[in-house]
């Protein structure tokens, strides 16, 4: 994962898993942006995300218990993420199309970079906006399986873990997708 | 190589999982083929402006209250199940296979006690009416007809 966290997640799982307050700070601290990050890409929307921020959260703590240190504890956790996403834009479905305007407000502050000359702060805003909409115009697991790569960098094997999916289906997911991408951002 | 497959190798390569020897052979195909070309320009402009999109920092909200609420008031029923799901596997399969045993073994018993205990039913009637039948042309007062008689009627012959 890009910018993993120094942190000793299992030692800080086994404590969560006591419920110990403190390991639940820690955690929350350490990779709060990533689960956010994440579902926000996905669903587009700050609330949905925080929400999804919170469910992932309560979840990782009510199966804290599960967790076995052999794993990576940001497979364990992107996996709780990816099912809380998938989750929710299932149930959600019939209110996607709900204020898209205001979903690309939220996507737009998060790539806003420091004070730039007007100009180039325009056409970066633009060049990112037509990307944020290629990316919510994937299916919804070729958008987890690209979140997951390019802006997560997890490998083929971690998201098919991520995603209770096969290497070869993380493999063809990302192919589908890249060449959507291609044609959205020609 | 069909293009189909080099597109695929193209998408491979952009994640740094295509070896050296295919590398090559993709390359060359893509020095013959235009729309290859195209299409290997395309995913890669995209991929690179995707990268462009990343952002910096998170700005995630403070939820932390409500984690702590919400993962302290957990049902007593989830937190069964949750004991229930860390078992192990071989204790949850033989768990299982005792439950299995224990219930077949419930419902062939209760099977076997009603038949034995069950009244004689029509093939039973069905001898005693056939027996009293074969002793119906002896002389009536003969020992032999009374308890053919006897034995049909304590048997319910009609």
């Amino acid at each position: 994962m890009i910018g993993e966290p120094d942190v000793d997640a299992a030692a800080l799982m086994a404590r969560a898993a006591d419920g110990d307050r403190g390991a639940w700070r820690e955690l929350y601290l350490a990779y709060r942006d990533y689960v956010f990050r994440t579902a926000l890409r996905f669903l587009g929307s700050e609330a949905q995300a925080a929400d999804i921020t919170q469910d992932v959260f309560v979840a990782l703590f009510g199966r804290a218990r599960q967790y076995k240190p052999q794993a990576r504890f940001t497979t364990f956790l992107f996996r709780v993420v990816a099912n809380r996403c998938l989750n929710e834009r299932a149930r959600a479905h019939t209110r996607l199309h709900d204020d898209d305007a205001s979903k690309h407000d939220a996507l737009a502050r998060l790539s806003a970079g420091p004070s730039e000359n007007p100009e180039a702060h325009l056409r970066r805003a633009e060049s990112a906006a037509a990307v944020r909409r290629a990316i919510l115009a994937l299916t919804e697991w070729q958008r987890l399986a690209v979140i997951l790569s390019r802006f997560e960098g997890l490998s083929y094997e971690e998201i098919a873990l991520a995603m209770s999916t096969s290497v070869g289906t993380v493999e063809s997911l990302l192919f589908r997708a890249r060449r959507k991408l291609g044609e959205l951002l020609r | 190589m069909r293009c189909r497959k080099a597109q695929m190798f193209i998408s491979r390569q952009l994640d740094g999982r295509l070896d050296e020897e295919t590398g090559v052979v993709l390359a060359t195909h893509l020095c013959a083929c235009a729309d290859c070309a195209r299409f290997a320009a395309l995913v890669r402009e995209s991929w690179r402006r995707l990268a462009a999109d990343a952002p910096a920092v998170g700005t995630t909200p403070d939820v932390f209250a409500g984690i702590v609420e919400r993962a302290t008031r957990a049902s007593p029923l989830a937190a069964w199940l949750g004991e229930l799901w860390r078992l192990s596997p071989s204790r949850a399969a033989t768990a299982g296979v005792l439950a299995s045993v224990t219930a077949i073994g419930v419902t062939l018993g209760t099977l076997v006690g009603a038949r034995l205990d069950a009244p004689p039913t029509a093939p039973v009637l069905l001898e005693a009416q056939a027996l009293a039948d074969s002793f119906a042309d002896l002389p009536l007062g003969t020992p032999l007809a009374d308890f053919a008689a006897s034995f049909a009627g304590r048997r319910g012959s009609p």
